[in-house]
């Protein structure tokens, strides 16, 4: 009987010991960053009037320490074989995390057949991350495109070593997340660290944003009448159907579908499947994500290959939605708009309300180096 | 050894304490599904799926709704108690061909910890009630069923209580190009169905109560030649129109 007490008096004993609080010593441990001091500070997202609570995972908190690494991962040309390039390679801030091309380009000089996405409330995608909704989350996400042969193209172990003999990172994966020793830098931490970098990158401040929260400002007549066509808010004016798709405040309503872009005789010729790549369902072949549209008018050319230049272009094509009738998994939003000259610009003017370059200014989201 | 007796009778009793609650109120309850089967006429209801439209192949995009304030009613001698079995939730009959099992089985809401007993019947609200819907989707953490983006329409400072989105081939020559959206939502297009039923519950079983849902009946009596779609202020007839078809010909209880 007396054995099963010291049993559990041991178990007890474990649970107890090496707990967060203790040093490394009580608990057997040493390694060479022990005395570099761990007291992350927890961040907290201030939510912006009009945007929900973003989902923040239980083994991923917030901490100064933690985003401060992310950011000085997400612009470090380290992450790539030939310490050439970087995320912000194809995510300048300047353009709202876009790259201004079509298609991105990688550090082989490949093309990819994709273009690059804004990283703007990035933080808010819960149904899926890229074009085809392939990654569940920023976590997995950033573990991407390191190994991507048309992206960074390096391997995680040579990148995780040239982390652990790096003469700051080290450090500074102790104060984000109290490893003791450099020998357990992993990617899972540097996809972390950067997934919180990645969550503090929220826009609102718009004129939208100053219009309708702040009473800062006032539409013009035009850029009204676009939101009221946008939203389909009636009034006279013709629907223009995006809030469906693009729903406000956040300018998406984070979900997949076929706006109608390609021709096709049968839903197996699409010639990216987007959606149906990933999910097997030929029902979902030509589907993609309805990006935000917060910013657009900085995330030219437009689609996800890039394929509109300008934004004019792009309501020219909701306006006569030429493939509406093609293939069966159009969506039943899409159709000709009969706009007139005047409410495609003032639908173009709108647009130009959702612009917020408080954001792509923000010194916190510039380069630390 | 003698002075760890009682340290280690503490630590157990906390973790004994902390590992199972026992409910501390003595009524019996049970877990109540509420099962929600979708059809077409007699077919199991399915997106991408072709069925038969007056003659024309017709193919649905999405077919769900909200439902509010869902209530077993007593009837204790005229005098209704009514006890909640859920506030808000979310009825989506849009399963893919792929998932027919689930499809067949049905959409399952569970109600956890309903007091056993007999109840005479249940209510079911169609819609989202008016206290919720002065809240927009962005008041609710991620998982919550009144989180999505996708169904709330800020025009109408409402959500969006039902989508019945479906396409159909008019001349079937295989392009379904007729396209269909009912969406509605406003508080004057919230609706309150009751059943009369005995239902019982009893302690030991979990109980279903079934209903089924029949996406042709949405359509009943509206002609969806000339009436395409429900998403502007001033469609609030057609609205109407769609959501009486919930309320008295689509939703029945088995
Ligand atoms: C070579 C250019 C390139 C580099 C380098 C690059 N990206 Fe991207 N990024 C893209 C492209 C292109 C897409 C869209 C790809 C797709 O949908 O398949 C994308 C998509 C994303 C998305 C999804 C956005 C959304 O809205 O779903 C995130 C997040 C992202 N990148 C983060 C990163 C991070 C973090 C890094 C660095 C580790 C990085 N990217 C490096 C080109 C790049
Ligand atoms: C049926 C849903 C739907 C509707 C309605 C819709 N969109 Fe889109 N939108 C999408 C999807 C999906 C994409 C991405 C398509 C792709 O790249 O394949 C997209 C892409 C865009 C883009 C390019 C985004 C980028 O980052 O490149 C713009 C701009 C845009 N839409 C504006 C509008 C406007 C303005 C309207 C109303 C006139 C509208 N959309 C209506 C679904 C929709």
């Amino acid at each position: 009987m007396n054995k099963i007490y010291f049993l559990f008096f041991f178990i007890f004993l474990s649970i107890l010991s090496c707990g967060n609080d203790d040093t490394p010593e009580e608990c057997g441990i040493t390694g060479d960053l022990s005395d570099i001091p761990y007291n992350p500070q927890n961040y907290t997202i201030t939510k912006p009037d009009g945007f929900p609570e973003m989902f923040i995972p239980a083994d991923n908190p917030m901490t100064v320490e933690g985003i401060e690494l992310g950011r000085h991962l997400f612009f470090d040309p380290i992450l790539s074989a030939d310490s050439t390039m970087s995320c912000v390679s194809c995510h300048f801030p300047s353009l709202s995390f876009t790259d201004g091309v079509a298609t991105s380009t990688g550090i082989d000089g490949i093309s990819g057949t994709r273009s690059s996405m804004s990283l703007l409330n990035i933080g808010y995608v819960e149904k899926g991350l890229f074009w085809d909704g392939r990654s569940n989350t920023l976590e997995e996400q950033a573990l991407v495109p390191i190994e991507d042969p048309i992206e960074l193209h390096d391997t995680w172990e040579n990148v995780e070593s040239k982390l652990k003999d790096h003469p700051s990172y080290p450090e500074m994966f102790r104060e984000a997340f109290g490893i003791e020793d450099r020998s357990e830098i992993t990617k899972e931490l540097a996809a972390k660290a950067m997934a919180q970098f990645e969550r503090t990158l929220i826009s609102s401040n718009s004129k939208y944003d100053k219009v309708i929260f702040q009473g800062q400002a006032a539409f013009t007549d035009s850029e009204d009448r676009g939101m009221r066509m946008y939203t389909d808010a009636q009034g006279g004016l013709p629907d223009a159907e995006c809030a469906h798709c693009h729903a406000l405040h956040l300018g998406t309503s984070d979900d997949f579908f076929n706006n109608g872009l390609d021709s096709v005789g049968s839903l197996t010729e699409f010639m990216d499947l987007g959606l149906g790549g990933v999910t097997q369902d030929t029902f979902d072949n030509g589907k993609f994500r309805a990006p935000t549209l917060r910013n657009i008018a900085l995330t030219a050319p437009y689609m996800h290959d890039g394929r509109f230049e300008t934004l004019e272009e792009v309501i020219d094509f909701y306006n006569e939605s030429p493939n509406h009738e093609n293939s069966s998994n159009v969506d039943v939003n899409i159709r000709p708009l009969e706009l007139t000259d005047q409410q495609k610009q003032d639908l173009v003017n709108f647009l130009h309300t959702l612009t917020d370059t408080v954001f792509t200014k923000n010194p916190a989201f510039q380069s630390p180096f | 050894m003698k002075k760890l007796f009682p340290i280690i009778l503490f630590s157990s009793f906390l973790f004994f304490q902390y590992s199972c609650k026992p409910d501390p109120t003595l009524e019996a309850t049970t877990d109540v599904e509420l099962v929600f089967k979708g059809k077409y006429a007699d077919e199991v209801l399915m997106i991408n799926t072709v069925y038969d439209y007056d003659g024309s192949p017709i193919r649905f995009d999405q077919f769900n709704f909200y439902i509010s304030n869902v209530v077993l009613v007593k009837e204790i001698v005229g005098n209704p108690e009514e006890t909640e079995l859920l506030e808000i939730d979310f009825v989506d009959l849009s399963f893919k061909p792929a998932d027919i099992t689930d499809a067949t089985k049905g959409f399952v809401i569970t109600a956890p910890n309903i007091p056993v007993g007999e109840y005479s019947g249940i209510k079911i609200n169609l819609g989202v009630a008016s206290d919720l819907n002065k809240t927009s989707w962005e008041d609710y953490g991620t998982g919550h069923p009144l989180r999505k983006p996708g169904h709330f329409w800020s025009a109408w400072e409402s959500f969006i209580f039902s989508k019945t989105e479906a396409k159909i081939d008019i001349d079937s020559d295989g392009s379904f190009s007729h396209k269909l959206a009912y969406h509605t939502g406003s508080d004057a297009a919230y609706r309150t169905k009751f059943f009369a039923k005995d239902i019982t519950l009893d302690e030991d079983a979990t109980s279903s109560i079934l209903f089924t849902v029949d996406a042709k009946m949405m359509f009943d009596e509206i002609d969806v030649m000339t009436e395409t779609g429900t998403h502007n202020i001033n469609d609030m007839d057609l609205v109407n129109e769609v959501m009486d078809n919930l309320q008295e010909k689509a939703l029945a209880i088995e």
